[in-house]
């Protein structure tokens, strides 16, 4: 489903996903030395942070998980 | 009140909510006029934009490159059958140049001619190609340099009034959950589009929040039960979402030109397929439309949605001896990711043969680009309301009508609006005084934003978005409608926005976002039903059942949604009758494109 993970050992806690991320889905962990995904229910599939990504940490899956239209809530 | 620590006020002459294209253009501008601009974002301005996927398409008109403007009004005209203001659209195009000189002055780079994209062979219309990935942050950087005080991660909340002009804006951090107040002798609101987080195309952030925002108001609201087609695959990745086509951009070509098209595509194998050219909607195709199409039972297609709303799926299309100029345009949309060599899709397209179509994406639902938002009321882009402006997407220019005219008409109308909002609220803030903010009005406005976290218990702001998409997204909502059908979901939307939406809870700034959001949506979709209830006829990528053709000149009219006293009325404006087309011609005549059952 949408971004699947970040790779802690290759993420050099840059920050710059954050900024990319469209839907504030990615934040800092809380000592603020690596990135997160944090609300993975809000990833709208932009691929912006793997793109963005310098070292290459982030994988985002083609799929999209598309919550059901009718819901009993 | 709020989720943070502290309060923060800022102090600015013109703020401008929105870091797109058309909002950081209107930030250089304004700050160009020499007074104070401060910018915010709800995302990371020049990062996150929904723009930020798409190739920086941008029509440049050139009389020295023999473009004329009579050519290009036509495609526009016909194209947005006659629902365009006419004065805005030739705005756009005349101004196109003098922006594009200007954006190549801050920085942006455009691709060498021969870098281009291929231009489809239906577009008449030039455009140029800014760098993909460089132009946004070339604004920002330019925004920056010229001393603009961007604030990163704002929600932009709600306008604040006093005596009848907005003084401001209230809005939060979303990140620290700090309450920000905004105080600005002028707003430009640049918030993009609004496309109902289908997840389909990265719009998600589209909620239509500068919109509704204005609506609240008392601005007035129009070309709302216009939507662009838009078709993507599942990966709606950042370089593969050159893949829209839509039947929307077969624009003010006649059936002869279309035979001549199929003829050129098909060698001549394909013979009776004119109506597949005469629909402008819902943009199921994978395929460009220049291929014939035909439906299960052997049929010829008018509509791919309106097949499947009959039941006659799955579609085919048959591509036989492509011609160079589709098969470097196949080759270019249909990339994989990041590369310029074609996916397997694409591949398999080229080969030719009968091709099952794709059915079942929804559209992203999304408005016209230069045809749906905030009414301006001068060719300053100026809102009914003291002191607000719009542009970009989100200001209903109608330079575009019931369609989009092709590519990269968009980000010229946001240039082109960017810079006459700027001016527009610069001048008007350069006449103002400044206006302190009444602590009673302010903590009135604070009550409302925040009460999506001051309850204790209530509904989470991803519930109330599947309930929208409950009511919006099945085809036979807004796709294609029905009077019946519509006002079915509108009595559901207006228990939404009544009941439902005033409990929603958020428990932390992220999900307050969210929760602003999804009641943005709630109150869009309203506004989106009621449009679409009261036209009733049939124009461009508005399509009811019951009215299935255009009613001229009845509904040579735009169609505006105002708020009065809490209650949404829907009112009609006639087009000036020079812009009308020729009634002395018949209507098949006037309107190449045939609607289902017309």
């Amino acid at each position: 489903m949408s971004i699947e993970r970040i790779d802690v050992d290759l993420c050099t806690g840059c920050g710059i996903c954050v900024d990319s991320c469209p839907m504030d889905v990615i934040r800092m962990d809380e000592k603020g030395e690596k990135a997160i995904i944090k609300y993975p229910e809000d990833c709208m599939l932009c691929l912006f942070c793997e793109f963005d990504c310098p070292v290459n940490a982030i994988y985002v899956s083609p799929e999209l998980k598309v919550r059901p239209i009718l819901s009993w809530g | 009140m709020s989720l943070g620590g502290s309060d923060k006020h800022i102090t600015t002459d013109v703020l401008v909510i929105g870091g797109g294209m058309a909002g950081l253009c209107a930030a250089i501008k304004a700050k160009e006029q020499g007074i104070d601009v401060t910018l915010v974002e709800k995302g990371h301005a020049g990062k996150t934009s929904g723009i930020r996927a798409f190739h920086g398409d941008y029509k440049v008109f050139d009389p020295e490159k023999g473009h004329k403007l009579e050519d290009w009004m036509e495609q526009v005209n016909r194209g947005g059958e006659y629902l365009n203001n006419q004065d805005w659209s030739e705005i756009v195009i005349r101004e196109s140049y003098d922006r594009y000189k200007e954006l190549v002055s801050w920085g942006v780079e455009f691709y060498p001619l021969d870098k281009m994209p291929p231009t489809p062979p239906w577009e008449t219309m030039a455009h140029l190609s800014m760098v993909k990935g460089q132009f946004l942050p070339a604004l920002r950087k330019k925004v920056a340099d010229i001393g603009v005080n961007v604030v990163d991660r704002i929600m932009a909340c709600e306008l604040i009034k006093q005596d009848g002009k907005v003084v401001g804006v209230l809005g939060f951090h979303t990140t620290s959950g700090d309450l920000y107040t905004f105080q600005a002798k002028a707003t430009v609101i640049a918030t993009g589009g609004s496309s109902l987080k289908l997840g389909h195309r990265p719009h998600n952030s589209w909620t239509a929040d500068g919109e509704v925002m204005a609506y609240r108001a008392g601005a007035e609201i129009s070309g709302k039960e216009f939507t662009v087609a838009g078709q993507m695959p599942f990966r709606a990745g950042a370089e593969i979402t050159g893949r829209d086509f839509t039947f929307g951009q077969m624009l003010s070509r006649s059936d002869a030109w279309a035979q001549q098209q199929t003829d050129e595509a098909t060698g001549g194998a394909w013979k009776e397929v004119d109506s597949l050219y005469r629909f402008p909607r819902f943009g199921y195709a994978l395929i460009p439309p220049v291929m014939p199409i035909i439906n299960a039972e052997g049929g010829p297609v008018i509509d791919p949605g309106w097949e499947a709303h009959c039941g006659r799926i799955p579609l085919y299309a048959y591509v036989e001896n492509l011609n160079p100029l589709l098969i470097n345009y196949i080759q270019h949309v249909y990339r994989k990711p990041g590369t310029t060599d074609t996916d397997e899709e694409g591949l398999e397209i080229i080969k030719g043969g009968k091709l099952k179509f794709k059915l079942g994406n929804n559209d992203d639902l999304v408005n016209v680009f230069g045809g749906a938002g905030i009414w301006p009321i001068n060719t300053e882009c100026a809102s009914g309301v003291p002191g607000l402006y719009a542009a970009g997407v989100c200001c209903a220019t109608m330079a575009s009508g019931t369609t989009y005219p092709g590519p990269g008409y968009g980000l010229t109308h946001g240039a082109v609006t960017g810079a006459r909002a700027a001016l527009g609220a610069a001048r008007y803030a350069m006449g103002s005084k400044k206006t302190a903010i009444k602590e009673i009005e302010l903590n009135r406005i604070k009550e409302i934003v925040c009460a999506s976290v001051e309850r204790k218990s209530g509904f989470s702001p991803g519930w109330i978005t599947q309930i929208v998409h409950s009511i919006t997204v099945p085809y036979f909502y807004l796709q294609i409608k029905h009077g019946e059908r519509l006002q079915a979901a509108l009595t559901l939307m207006e228990f939404v926005n009544s009941h439902l939406v005033p409990k929603i809870k958020a428990t932390d700034a992220h999900q307050w976002r969210m929760a602003i959001e999804a009641k943005n949506m709630a109150l869009d979709a309203e506004i989106r039903l009621r449009a679409s209830l009261f036209r009733i006829e049939s124009r461009g990528t508005h399509f009811r059942e019951d009215y299935p053709r255009r009613d001229d000149p009845a509904w040579l009219a735009w169609v505006k949604v105002k708020d009065e006293q809490g209650k949404m009325k829907v009112s009609k404006e006639p087009i000036p009758e020079k812009w009308w087309p020729d009634l002395s011609e018949p209507y098949e005549k006037r309107y190449p494109r045939a609607f289902p059952n017309e």
